[in-house]
């Protein structure tokens, strides 16, 4: 059986074991309180840049959007344009197709008074001819 | 507006939680350009094997571009979010290339009809 001399002493051997275990614990704590700072202000950080990339996505989902809107209306001129140039395309070839007939009517045409002039010129001579028989066929 | 095609190709086929992120990746694409006025269109082809693989084709007009995505990156949502968008704005720039180039061809016809 210890004395109490003893035993007083083992209580204070004891409680100073415990102050040093409580020293370290505490200096521990510091340092993971430390650590921990350095944590959240990592993650304010993150926080902060991953905030901004999200704004950035947004704003590059808009301007995509725009541009989406604009090549939309771009293509709907050059449909328009194309439409447009068809229709004028077959225009000009109905517009050849007609001169090309006119063309051919008016060579035609020529053709027949060409005919018809000499027609009359020689019918004319004719009947000159036989007017001047009969004339002279009278006066005898 | 988006029409949207997934197809397995190559004899392994793919592991079902594979394709399940595919399929959700899909579902992101649709979401990004589900506004739009213009006519998208997605293909996307899986491979199994040892090391998954999805190939996505996007066409739009005449712009097309086709990426290669692996698991980990189907899987990081917000990275793969920025993947298909900067992919979107690739393909708007072949489109609006290609009309541009549309254009100058029939400016160029047009020229020579005038002459």
């Amino acid at each position: 059986m210890a004395t109490p001399t003893e035993q007083i002493k083992e209580l204070r051997d004891t409680v100073a074991g415990c102050q040093t275990r409580l020293a370290v614990s505490e200096e521990r704590i510091l340092v993971l309180q430390e650590e921990c700072e350095k944590l959240t202000a990592q993650k304010a950080e993150s926080d902060a840049r991953q905030a901004k990339t999200e704004e950035k996505l947004a704003e590059s989902q808009k301007q995509a959007a725009v541009a989406e809107e604009q090549i939309a209306l771009l293509q709907a001129s050059v449909e328009k344009l194309t439409a447009r140039q068809e229709s004028a395309g077959e225009r000009q070839a109905r517009s050849k197709e007609r001169m090309a007939i006119n063309e051919k009517e008016a060579e035609k045409w020529s053709g027949r008074f060409w005919q018809i002039a000499l027609a009359v010129w020689t019918t004319a001579m004719g009947l000159l001819g036989a007017v001047s028989l009969a004339v002279l066929g009278f006066k005898r | 507006m988006i029409e949207t095609t997934i197809t397995q190709s190559g004899t392994a086929p793919a592991p079902e939680d594979f394709l399940a992120l595919v399929v959700q990746a899909n579902d992101l694409l649709k979401t990004l350009v589900e506004s739009s006025n213009l006519a998208y269109q997605a293909t996307w082809q899986v491979r199994g094997g040892l090391v998954p693989q999805a190939s996505l084709k996007l066409t739009c007009l005449n712009g097309s571009r086709t990426i290669e995505l692996s698991e980990p990156q189907l899987r990081a949502k917000k990275s793969l979010e920025r993947t298909l968008e900067k992919l979107r704005w690739d393909i708007l720039g072949l489109a609006s290339a290609a009309l541009g180039r549309d254009i100058d061809r029939r400016l160029a016809a047009l020229a020579v009809e005038d002459e």
